[in-house]
């Protein structure tokens, strides 16, 4: 099941990037921007753009890690921050219901999976690292402890926010960025989602948790870039919130239903109606 | 003491890259002097009464997670020193078995055993004596230590514990809680970082930026004066002109000239233990910055050896709070596994000169061990920059000068033959041992 609908995923990634016309703004501005970073490096220019055709075949890790995904590392990065704000949103609504033993896998993972992949942007560009602040926040999960947790939360809430302001210096127009990463984290919600079940019923709360943070996270980050200079015409983002909305009716609490509100086509569709959408965002 | 003089006194006059390159012309490490003053000590230091062992170790863990010393039973030393949060409660103000607010912060336990006084205002004068605060105040434990040792001596398998931690006396007792509770606090020694790696030469544990950090803590920032040792702390106290109203060491030594001043904490392991002073007013590092920027309440008591205007560029900022991150673990702290943690080594004072003059200079007794002949006065003259105190708390003789203000002298008559431990109040890091004939 998980395995289907993952080449499903990567099938609706190529075809939509292929098709859309950002794919060819964001790659002319991504060249320079990628160059710069592998020659600090020295390692070798990544492959050519091609939306999802980088598949690696790797073992573990989240199941967007090994779909291939974005080539352009500042998608990526913004990718990986919301992302892990997904985890600690989720993480969240978790304690909000006491459900401490239950919240902490996702202090865990930003911790030990994501933060690992950001490192590296975050060394070359001289943000101020987070890493340590996300290990203590999952310490006061461990202990339970909220008052703790809540003041842990803050360090953490305004590095992230410093990095992915430094990391939008990048990015030019912002718009374009916002909207690809805001669909990269929703098929990362989707590949989360179907890896939760299985015969059509959930059997990991800890990815169904995580693509409900994720939903909820890119739909912050939409109408964020929807309340700026209007990008948007209203029937478009009418159509949007009406896709969120449905999209949304699959995750009714931060503990999975007993029966999927939606099956994984259903989901894939309402996520390529707000791509469709949100493309004029992206021109 | 003369290489780091010479350091600050060039950091002062040159561009930071003058000095790299000078430095370099002229010594291998530039940094050499500085280093010392920050070397691991490679022992901890214990009272000849209470050796560690590690049956009282194991034993002083134990009643260190142990509900059982609060009155109700919902309260253990680690419920505000929890060991997952790097021995604190990550409040701005705990609570204890009455829920309410306590009236300082919980500070870390790390390297209590290389602090002469204990708490915020040095109220306890050792880990010994420390343990009956939490254990008998009525918002944290609210119990006595005699309530606890009879409801422990009804446990058998503590009886047990109490018979190999303490073979010769092996009764639960108040006594023996508090000699196991604080040989364990002995071993929370915080373990070795990148910052120690660079002190023992290894020159790229710290990246540039770090490093420049520790230049402006060592010159520019002046933190030195204060957080010094492989502990950062020179364990006396200072008001550093935080704004609430507790007196701290004032209060506690009925000293006015020591009103708001509190201990220089530990700067070891700050990653994990947000929130910071003795009011757990600041939230992060960034705040401490700018309260030592913004320089803090401008009051005759506000310490001397503060900058008294500290002007950071944002690099240096940055800088500053690298270096200070470069003093935690980057993983859930742990107390140190050094060998030497374990064995430690019994306190004793320098040998004795024969004078009847000592004194005050740069924060120490010198001499700081002295023997006089029968009916000899002692003078101590304040040869400093800073008020000191001369304190004896003894049986025979209870003195205190008041406040010495720099040049003052006092002289003390001792009423009868023996030994006589005096200190500074203020700066209680400064001892002084007088033996009389
Ligand atoms: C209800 C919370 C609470 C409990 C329980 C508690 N402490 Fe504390 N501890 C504090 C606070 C608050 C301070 C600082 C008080 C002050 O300085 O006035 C402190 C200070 C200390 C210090 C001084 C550290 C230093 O560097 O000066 C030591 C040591 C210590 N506690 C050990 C213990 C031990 C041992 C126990 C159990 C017997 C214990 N505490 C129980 C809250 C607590
Ligand atoms: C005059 C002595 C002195 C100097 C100089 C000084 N400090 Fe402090 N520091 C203290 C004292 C005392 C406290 C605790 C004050 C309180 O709680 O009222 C403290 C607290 C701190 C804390 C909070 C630690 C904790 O666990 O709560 C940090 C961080 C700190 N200082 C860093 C610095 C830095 C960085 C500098 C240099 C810019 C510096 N200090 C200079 C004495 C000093």
């Amino acid at each position: 099941m998980a395995k289907f609908t993952r080449k499903l995923w990567v099938g609706i990634g190529v075809a939509t990037v292929a098709s859309a016309s950002m794919a060819q703004g964001i790659g002319a501005q991504d060249v320079d921007h990628d160059e710069m970073e592998h020659k600090a490096h020295g390692a070798p220019l990544p492959p050519a753009l091609n939306g999802g055709a980088n598949l690696n075949s790797g073992e573990g890790g989240e199941a967007y890690l090994t779909d291939g995904g974005p080539t352009d590392t500042r998608v990526r990065f913004y990718r990986d921050i919301e992302l892990t704000r997904g985890h600690l949103l989720v993480g969240q609504q978790l304690i909000d219901l006491e459900l401490w033993d239950e919240a902490l896998p996702h202090f865990l993972h930003p911790t030990e999976e994501l933060y690992g992949l950001m490192e590296k942007y975050i060394k070359l560009h001289n943000m101020r690292p987070f890493g340590r602040e996300l290990k203590a926040l999952a310490q006061t999960v461990k202990a339970k402890r909220k008052g703790a947790y809540e003041r842990a939360l803050k360090p953490v809430e305004q590095r992230i926010d410093a990095a992915l302001g430094t990391a939008k210096t990048f990015m030019r127009p912002e718009q374009r960025f916002v909207v690809q990463s805001a669909i990269e984290v929703l098929r990362s919600a989707q590949s989360e989602y179907a890896e939760s079940m299985e015969n059509g019923v959930f059997v990991k709360p800890v990815e169904y948790q995580d693509s409900r943070g994720f939903v909820w996270r890119a739909e912050r980050v939409i109408e964020e870039a929807a309340a700026g200079p209007p990008l948007l015409d209203a029937d478009s983002l009418a159509k949007v919130r009406a896709a969120f909305g449905k999209l949304k009716a699959a995750w009714p609490a931060p503990l999975p239903p007993p029966k999927p509100a939606l099956d994984v086509g259903e989901m894939s569709a309402l996520i390529s109606q707000i791509e469709l959408h949100t493309s004029s965002m992206t021109r | 003491m003369g290489a780091a003089a010479v350091f600050v006194a060039l950091a002062g006059l040159k561009p930071a890259a003058t000095i790299d390159r000078q430095a370099r012309a002229q010594s291998p490490d530039p940094f050499a002097g500085l280093k010392e003053k920050f070397t691991r000590p490679g022992f901890v230091p214990y009272p000849a009464d209470n050796a560690p062992t590690p049956e009282k170790i194991a034993l002083g863990r134990r009643l260190f997670a142990d509900k059982a010393l609060s009155s109700v039973g919902t309260i253990a030393c680690a419920s505000c020193h929890d060991p997952r949060l790097a021995f604190t409660d990550g409040e701005v103000r705990g609570k204890g078995v009455t829920g309410r607010s306590l009236a300082r912060h919980t500070p870390s336990l790390w390297n209590a055993a290389f602090s002469p006084l204990l708490f915020w205002d040095g109220r306890a004068s050792s880990l010994e004596e420390q343990v009956h605060f939490p254990v008998e105040h009525p918002d944290e434990m609210g119990s006595t230590l005699e309530t606890a040792a009879q409801r422990l001596a009804r446990d058998e398998s503590y009886r047990g514990a109490f018979l190999a931690a303490f073979p010769e006396d092996p009764e639960v007792s108040p006594h023996s809680i508090a000699g196991a509770l604080a040989a364990y606090e002995r071993t929370l020694v915080s373990p070795p970082t990148r910052f120690d790696a660079w002190v023992a030469g290894k020159a790229d544990a710290l990246t540039p930026s770090e490093v420049r950090g520790f230049r402006l803590f060592a010159g520019k920032g002046r933190c030195i004066s204060c957080h010094v040792g492989f502990d950062f702390t020179d364990h006396n106290f200072y008001d550093i002109g935080l704004p609430d109203g507790d007196r701290g060491r004032g209060k506690e030594i009925g000293l006015p000239a020591a009103d708001h001043a509190f201990k220089t904490p530990t700067l070891r392991e700050l990653a994990w233990t947000a929130p910071y002073m003795h009011d757990g007013s600041l939230a992060t590092l960034d705040d401490v910055l700018r309260h030592y920027e913004e320089g803090g309440l401008d009051r005759p008591t506000r310490s001397r050896d503060l900058p008294a205007k500290l002007r950071l560029t944002d690099d240096e900022r940055t800088d500053l709070v690298a270096f200070l991150e470069t003093l935690s673990s980057d993983t859930p702290p742990q107390p140190s596994t050094e060998p030497w943690v374990a064995g430690g080594r019994p306190v004793s004072p320098p040998p004795p000169q024969d004078a009847t003059v000592v004194s005050q200079i740069n924060k120490t007794f010198n001499p700081g061990h002295v023997r006089l002949k029968a009916a000899q006065a002692l003078t101590v003259l304040n040869d400093d920059t800073r008020t000191h105190n001369v304190r004896i708390f003894d049986a025979k003789l209870n003195f205190n000068s008041g406040a010495q203000e720099p040049r003052e002298s006092v002289t003390i008559r001792f009423p009868q033959p023996g030994t006589y431990e005096a200190f500074c109040g203020i700066h209680p890091s400064m001892r002084l041992t007088v033996e009389v004939k």
